[in-house]
């Protein structure tokens, strides 16, 4: 065992392709903790994330053959599996039945609406997109951390589609320009 | 488009449709990775430690999960003493039996994973058919019949949504050519008996009826389909002409 043996990403998907525990060992170090940190953007309780974080991993060890380089980065795919299953698990039956269901505890601001919500943390991808304007601020946190599409945010906001669309265009274009 | 399609916020078509423009233009792939690379960054400063035992409750879970490609080899200890023959037929009986029942555990997960794909194939083709459906009943989208210019009477109708200048193309009848020959979509603008035409993009035929996302129009008297070399970037072979149809463009 090398542990510090560092494998360029065409070298890591052919053994990942082959099923090699050590490489897929060496995905989980060195991924799991940016995949945890967007997981938990989408879904801000902690036990819930865990859970979400194992399912991701055994998707992408049995999901690996899958995997088009071509398509993009290895990195973009796992952080859309990632992502599915986040908002997947956050408009499960399960997962909203469970926050109903919480005990009220002494710290909720009774006067909030959303108190019994756990609070998600401004960080990340979450904390730029807060950089933005309102209108797309919303827009994006629909699409990209709920999961709707773009007839779903029209019809729930009543806007034109082609509205949601050039709005989420522009967003995404100054999202660029903040990472950076 | 890029952050869309990488963010995983795109269509089904506009994926297809970027992977498409992927394959002929690198200077996208270039702009795809870049921001893919940004985001990559992005998500590694913003990491976080996920509970220590996670790994190893994955670990366990891939131990259970069968996986088709990877055959356990069990290695058999020959026996040093023979037990009487019932026992030992008890035994072989319950491998045996062990076998047949991971074997069909295998086939059963197998055949489950093969009605999941077809399942996800007929939901895609859903997805087109409701697309086309929509694409087709938008109010601001005017449909432009083509005329057949040849005896074997191809069909062929754009769909021209000429708010978001969409253009869509239904064909029927235009049948596979030659490998080195595609069918080519063109907008046909009339300035005072000048014909000026512009390539809406080129496809290939085929048996069935097809429909195709084509480069978008913002302005066309009428539309076109001739056969050209494949990836023509010349203009239209007018001798080729297969079939026409004028827009009811007001003025």
């Amino acid at each position: 065992m090398s542990p510090e043996k560092k494998y360029d990403e065409p070298e890591l998907v052919t053994q990942l392709k082959q099923r090699s525990e050590k490489a897929y060992s060496y995905l989980y170090d060195n991924y799991a903790g940016a995949l945890y940190g967007i997981i938990h953007s989408i879904i801000p309780d902690n036990e819930t994330a865990n859970d979400v974080v194992q399912d991701v991993f055994v998707n992408i060890w049995a999901k690996i053959d899958s995997y088009d380089p071509s398509k993009g980065r290895l990195f973009t795919w796992m952080l859309n599996i990632a992502r599915n299953a986040a908002i997947d698990k956050l408009r499960s039956k399960g997962y909203r039945y469970g926050l109903k269901n919480q005990p009220l505890s002494e710290n909720v601001d009774i006067n909030a609406g959303a108190a019994s919500y756990p609070v998600i943390k401004d960080v990340g991808l979450r904390k730029i997109i807060n950089g933005l304007k309102e209108e797309q601020r919303v827009l994006l946190d629909l699409s990209y951390f709920q999961g709707f599409t773009h007839e779903e945010i029209a019809k729930a906001m009543n806007i034109p589609l082609g509205t949601v669309k050039t709005r989420i265009r522009t967003a995404l274009i100054q999202l660029r320009t903040l990472i950076q | 488009m890029v952050e869309s399609y990488v963010l995983g916020l795109a269509t089904e078509q506009e994926r297809a449709e970027f992977e498409q423009l992927s394959m002929q233009y690198p200077e996208l792939v270039e702009a795809r990775t870049n921001f893919e690379l940004l985001l990559e960054k992005q998500a590694m400063e913003n990491a976080e430690a996920p509970p220590v035992d996670s790994k190893n409750k994955i670990w366990s879970a891939l131990q259970q999960a069968p996986s088709s490609n990877t055959s356990k080899i069990i290695t058999m200890e020959p026996r040093s003493t023979r037990k009487t023959s019932g026992t030992t037929w008890l035994a072989a009986a319950s491998v045996i039996l062990m076998l047949v029942a991971t074997y069909f555990a295998y086939d059963f997960s197998k055949k489950n994973n093969e009605l999941k794909s077809s399942n996800e194939e007929m939901q895609e083709k859903i997805n087109r058919m409701d697309s086309i459906e929509r694409i087709m009943h938008d109010p601001n989208v005017t449909v432009v019949n083509m005329k057949a210019m040849i005896p074997a009477a191809p069909s062929a109708s754009v769909y021209w949504d000429t708010t978001s200048s969409n253009v869509y193309l239904v064909v029927k009848n235009m049948p596979k050519l030659a490998s080195n020959k595609q069918y080519q979509l063109w907008s046909i603008i009339d300035s005072a008996g000048k014909m000026k035409p512009s390539s809406l993009g080129l496809f290939d035929g085929g048996d069935e009826k097809l429909f195709f996302k084509m480069q978008n129009a913002q302005d066309a008297d009428h539309f076109a389909i001739t056969i050209e070399k494949r990836g023509n970037s010349e203009g239209p072979d007018l001798q080729q002409l297969q079939v026409m149809g004028e827009t009811k463009r007001k003025l």
